[in-house]
């Protein structure tokens, strides 16, 4: 009898002790970011659970990844219904698997009005299908970073248009001086942000506006690609051509560039280390140059997409109004010195300096790879698979001609879409 | 023995050819004592393990292939559409054409490299056995690390390569390494070979050493030259390991991804894919799981004949 009894009172024990434990230690909610290369950023990002949990009582764990490895969970988590509740995606991510995600139109009814609305970029790459399917996070604008004291030099401003960033670079050439440079290799961030940015400025477009009709083959595609091969032949080292995303940052801090495109990263990098002060203080960021169909630019906006396998949508989108407010938004900013709220009202609360105020307004031009057409798996597959890219490579390197080059990325971008 | 025999009255007892006695098999045991059931049996626990882990996943990946698969949505039975459409893509086909490329001009230089890197160190000299080791640094660095290390030394400004040919004086300008087809599959070549090179040397280095030393003596008695001995003596003791690393060679070859992905991600153009970074672009990137599987899975027919004639081969030389 005394065994049976302490049987009983052993059982009843390891379930009181398993209750607690679930209790005490219930799975959080679990949000998977990219890891901030700025050690303040980071340091920040990773007082939020407290900060989540004080504010919502609600328990947080951020897992903290390299930005290349985003893309991979995304698809991995989407595929397996298994992972993170929620994660970061950037460009058009969401896009690629909007099946498995959750609608957030709830949260963004909320969310949309507040600072004068959210830039236009995000509905770009996060409102798909007629819903909200990625819930804007931050933006790390694409500018143009110049060096202050080489423009001197030769006697220029900043450029405000291609034909002067063209002669700028004509310039820094003769003088052979760090000369303007801009990455045209294959990579979907920075060659690409080359590419649209020039050719968006001379009214090229990829697609129709509904999405209907392949619209590459016009004058201002081949007005563009005309720009950028002159620009590589008479401006940009050669070497542009197997450039890809770290390439332009590293010449620029060698001080072997004196012009590029590029988010505020140099600027950031060149902040870190005693012998980088005076090309610090002579960096400066202009808007990225605008052509005759205007000033156009790519950017890197980030979302926070939940998915619909999570157990925890609720605290998830209680997560991305908390990453919302304001004064997360600009503490952020502050602290991670290149990415800018999502709201168009925040950014004048945000310090009053050239750089801030150029990252904050370029945002104003920026769209997702894809633009104009609505947001679709086949603007994300062009973009992924270098179709502008690969087109501008062809006809820099003189291996087609501009008619070419265009036909072949028409059939390629036909293909894609599925449009005859 | 005989005690037992003679306890167990009620059963006919058999004798042994030793002379030793034993009860009579029951319908299992006489079916297990048939060498080709017990051999079966022996065998299932390992072709479970083969059929549920390899098995299953290559079925599962053949299904896919025949999809049209989104990632994350639902997948719609194609049959072989993925690789109709694959096949009208140039950039799929300009991908056979550089994995054939990159493949057989890799496998071949790892071969004769391999093989000279073998002869070398199989010789005595002081310093032997720290060569011996130092020789598999590249092949034992993770191959993403390499890959960065290589495309530093590819790169135009910083790059070791062009500043030093520049520095000799066997160069004017600048080579852009990874700027046209040409030169950046080279480049992709090279640093394949210089990874995996190691590993043939260290393979036929341990092959070189089982040759009997007295086939030499006699091959030297008979006036046979260094050539001679070589072609007659050690190519033919040392073929089948050589056969062996060929084909896994081929094999990690054909289906490399980290080199190529860091050097070029396919480009310029699109003109420098090989399969694994095409199947990578595919379904990572365009979320095209079907196709993208459809195009790793084009290594398989042509994998599978290498492999198959090889070791039809080298079974038919053993019997």
């Amino acid at each position: 009898m005394i065994g049976r009894k302490c049987l009983t009172a052993f059982l009843l024990a390891i379930f009181a002790i398993s209750l607690t434990v679930s209790f005490v230690f219930a799975d959080p909610l679990r949000v998977t970011v990219r890891a901030v290369p700025v050690t303040a950023a980071q340091t920040y990002l990773k007082t939020i659970p407290a900060r989540f949990k004080k504010a919502t009582g609600i328990d947080l764990k951020i897992e903290f990844i390299p930005s290349r490895e985003l893309r991979r969970r995304l698809i991995t988590a989407a595929e397996t219904k298994a992972g993170p509740d929620a994660l970061m995606v950037v460009y058009n991510g969401a896009i690629t698997v909007k099946d498995s995600l959750e609608p957030l139109d709830d949260v963004m009814s909320d969310l949309a009005p507040k600072h004068g609305g959210f830039y236009d970029l995000y509905k770009d790459g996060g409102f798909i299908d007629g819903k909200w399917l990625a819930a804007p996070f931050m933006t790390t604008s694409q500018v143009m970073t110049y060096r202050k004291d080489l423009l001197k030099k030769i006697g220029e401003n900043p450029p405000d248009t291609w034909e002067d960033a063209l002669r700028i670079g004509k310039k820094l050439k003769a003088a052979k001086l760090a000369p303007w440079a801009e990455s045209l290799g294959s990579h979907v961030i920075d060659p690409s942000t080359t590419v649209n940015s020039i050719l968006w400025g001379y009214g090229s477009r990829q697609i129709s506006k509904d999405g209907k009709k392949i619209t590459l083959d016009s004058e201002g595609t081949r007005a563009g690609l005309r720009f950028i091969k002159k620009a590589y032949k008479e401006a940009w080292p050669k070497a542009v051509i197997q450039w890809k995303i770290l390439e332009n940052n590293q010449t620029f801090l060698a001080g072997k560039t004196g012009m590029t495109i590029n988010s505020p990263s140099i600027w950031w990098k060149a902040s870190t280390k005693k012998k980088w002060k005076t090309l610090y203080e002579n960096t400066g960021f202009t808007l990225i140059p605008k052509g005759p169909g205007g000033r156009h630019s790519t950017a890197i906006p980030q979302y926070l997409v939940v998915f619909k396998y999570s157990k925890k949508k609720k605290e998830a989108k209680e997560f991305i109004k908390f990453m919302a407010k304001e004064e997360i938004q600009l503490e952020f900013s502050r602290k991670s010195w290149m990415w800018t709220p999502t709201y168009k009202g925040l950014g004048a609360k945000l310090p009053q300096n050239e750089y801030y105020k150029v990252m904050t307004d370029q945002a104003n031009y920026a769209h997702v790879p894809g633009w104009p057409g609505p947001p679709s798996r086949a603007g994300a597959e062009a973009h992924e698979r270098f179709v502008l890219v690969s087109m501008a490579q062809r006809y820099v390197q003189g291996q087609q001609t501009v008619d070419e080059t265009i036909k072949q990325a028409v059939k390629e971008l036909q293909k894609i879409y599925n449009i005859k | 023995m005989a005690g037992i025999a003679e306890t167990r009255t009620d059963q006919v007892l058999q004798q042994a050819p030793g002379g030793e006695y034993f009860p009579p098999l029951g319908p299992l045991a006489r079916r297990l004592e048939r060498p080709e059931v017990l051999g079966f049996l022996l065998v299932a626990p390992a072709l479970i393990l083969l059929i549920i882990l390899l098995g299953y996943p290559f079925v599962q990946a053949i299904w896919l292939t025949m999809l049209d698969k989104h990632v994350g949505s639902e997948s719609i039975f194609i049959g072989f559409g993925n690789y109709i459409e694959l096949w009208d893509d140039p950039v799929y086909r300009w991908t056979i054409m550089n994995t054939m490329i990159f493949t057989v001009i890799s496998v071949i230089a790892k071969i004769v490299l391999g093989l000279t890197g073998a002869l070398i160190l199989n010789q005595a000299f002081r310093m032997k056995n720290f060569f011996r080791g130092f020789i598999l640094l590249p092949w034992i660095i993770p191959s993403i690390l390499s890959a960065l290390v290589w495309l530093w030394m590819y790169d135009d400004t910083f790059g070791v390569i062009s500043r030093s040919l520049i520095a000799f004086g066997i160069i004017e300008e600048k080579i852009l390494w990874l700027s046209s087809w040409g030169t950046a599959l080279t480049s992709i070549i090279i640093v394949n070979v210089w990874r995996t090179t190691p590993f043939f040397i260290v393979s036929l280095l341990a092959a070189l050493q089982t040759v009997p030393k007295d086939q030499y003596e006699a091959a030297d008695m008979d006036g046979a030259g260094y050539l001679a001995q070589f072609w007659h003596v050690t190519l033919p003791n040392i073929k089948h390991v050589l056969i062996i690393i060929t084909l896994f060679g081929t094999i990690w070859t054909m289906s490399d991804f980290n080199i190529i992905f860091v050097l070029t991600q396919g480009g310029p153009a699109n003109t420098t894919h090989v399969f694994s970074t095409l199947a990578y672009q595919l379904a990572f990137g365009a979320g095209k799981l079907g196709q993208g599987i459809a195009v790793s899975f084009t290594m398989f027919p042509l994998l599978f004949a290498i492999i198959f004639f090889r070791l039809y081969r080298m079974r038919k030389e053993q019997s």
